[in-house]
């Protein structure tokens, strides 16, 4: 039997390595259009550097999300992971584990580069910015750590949703006769696509009411934290709910198409 | 001699078509067997079953004594298209994925037959000729120590002298007490490996006999004798 940690490793490779090349992609342009708006606006050009990093950092984390999630579908119908002797819920498992270690990875190096950037724009005397940074209270971070771990939770469940559509389509395509067919599976998707989000909204917005009878208000840092912590425990339980329904259909009847 | 397969009325249903129906086997260890069908047959299908990379229930399948899919991918090497592998992957990138999720994959048999097989581990994928990514396939799937490798078409699309090559090297890398399982619907080129035949025909298993035996009950070569059952004129 293979292990745990062999297979984490070439996950982990196959996620490190796109995450690196999105970074660097991320580089150049980044660098690209620095250098179009030194050459427009010379010296103040400069100024622009946290607001280009921060448009930057929206758009990486979008890309890697989608191609992380992509990476993700694909492992658990590859038969080169498929063939390896360790039970479906443990490669399920590792599968996800690493994917968001690739996201962590991605925020952490993120992190180290908004560091340099806030000492450029110190250092060029850039006031505003200064004066952003220089009033943040411990309050503040706190939320900032809570706001991360519901962000990091959404995520999860974005992505085990996806492998759950991926695999209820895959499922209701076997068994249709014409099932391979682009056009019943464009179909399949819309309907199973259509269900689901329904299904999703249909219970959140019963799960917000139940907690927030009076009216849902977010006035201060205390009612933002309190929403922070309801959603991630409600994250938690979803991405419970999706992965024992994404372990069971994998172990009983999903396929590799790989 | 022990059992290294045994299947128990295994049937498998896909898009509303029966592909394979009430298969029952049972294999002995150390042999290497055909199993012979026309394109389409349920070939490769009755190959991933075992493998359980298509879905089952683990009742229908027994490899070396056991039912769990997992278990039974520990006793069985898959010859894998690498279709799951990036284009751009090196032949080393592989070879390093095959070393960290197999135990069992042999770094020293990889060598020698790479070796053999005169593979370049710098090349990429995308850059293989057919020819030489089924070397490639075959020496992945050798470099493994199982009890039953099952080498689905190995044979398909790939020139005369890489078929040699590649026969040779099953013949010279398979360890007495494994058992090599090879599909085809061309018979003539691994006639000479065979020990015992399986043909599947209308969806289920048509024979399961030695080489021997048919030659001496019908006085035909493999490939006349298959050639004989498609085109149905022989009696049973």
């Amino acid at each position: 039997m293979s292990d745990f940690f062999g297979v984490s490793k070439n996950l982990m490779w196959n996620k490190f390595k796109l995450m690196n090349w999105i970074l660097v992609i991320d580089a150049i342009a980044i660098v690209v259009i620095f250098f179009i708006n030194l050459f427009k606006m010379g010296y103040s050009s400069f100024e622009f550097i946290p607001v280009l990093f921060v448009s930057s950092i929206m758009i990486v984390n979008f890309v890697s999300v989608v191609m992380l999630a992509r990476v993700n579908e694909r492992v658990l119908t590859s038969s080169n992971y498929r063939l390896i002797p360790i039970s479906d819920t443990k490669l399920y498992l590792s599968n996800i584990l690493t994917t968001f270690l690739a996201m962590v990875y991605l925020w952490i190096v993120e992190t180290v580069i908004n560091g340099l950037v806030d000492l450029i724009a110190i250092i060029i005397k850039y006031s505003k910015y200064k004066q952003l940074n220089g009033n943040i209270s411990s309050q503040d971070i706190m939320s900032a750590i809570q706001l991360l771990l519901f962000m990091a939770l959404a995520t999860i469940v974005v992505w085990s949703g996806i492998t759950l559509i991926h695999f209820i389509v895959n499922l209701v395509s076997g068994f249709l006769p014409f099932g391979r067919q682009k056009f019943v599976l464009f179909l399949v998707y819309l309907v199973v696509i259509g269900l689901s989000l329904w299904a999703f909204n249909y219970i959140m917005i019963n799960i917000f009411t139940a907690f927030y009878q009076n009216g849902f208000q977010i006035d201060t840092v205390r009612q933002l934290n309190s929403t922070l912590w309801i959603g991630s425990g409600i994250a938690c339980i979803w991405i419970a709910l999706f992965s024992v329904i994404n372990i069971y259909l994998m172990k009983r009847w999903i396929e590799t198409v790989r | 001699m022990s059992k290294i397969l045994e299947i128990d009325n295994l049937s498998y249903r896909k898009n509303s078509k029966t592909i394979l129906n009430h298969i029952n086997l049972s294999l002995d260890s150390g042999k290497i067997i055909g199993l012979l069908g026309e394109n389409g047959s349920g070939k490769t299908t009755l190959m991933r079953l075992i493998a359980g990379v298509n879905a089952s229930s683990e009742k229908n399948i027994t490899v070396n004594g056991m039912t769990q899919k997992s278990k039974i991918k520990s006793q069985v090497s898959l010859s894998d298209y690498l279709d799951g592998f990036a284009k751009s992957s090196r032949i080393d990138d592989i070879v390093r994925f095959y070393r960290n999720a197999y135990n069992d994959f042999s770094d020293e048999k990889y060598k020698e037959i790479s070796e053999y097989l005169n593979l370049d581990g710098t090349k990429r994928l995308a850059s293989l000729s057919t020819g030489t990514r089924g070397k490639l396939v075959i020496a992945l799937a050798l470099s493994r120590e199982v009890k039953l490798y099952l080498l689905d078409e190995p044979l398909n699309g790939i020139d005369s002298m890489s078929r040699k090559k590649i026969i040779s090297s099953i013949i010279r890398w398979k360890t007495e007490d494994s058992t090599i399982i090879i599909s085809d619907h061309y018979v003539t080129e691994i006639a000479s490996l065979l020990d015992d035949i399986v043909i599947i025909k209308d969806q289920t298993v048509y024979e399961v006999d030695s080489v021997e035996n048919i030659q001496m009950k019908y006085h035909l070569g493999i490939e006349e004798y298959y050639e004989k059952v498609y085109e149905g004129g022989l009696a049973r």
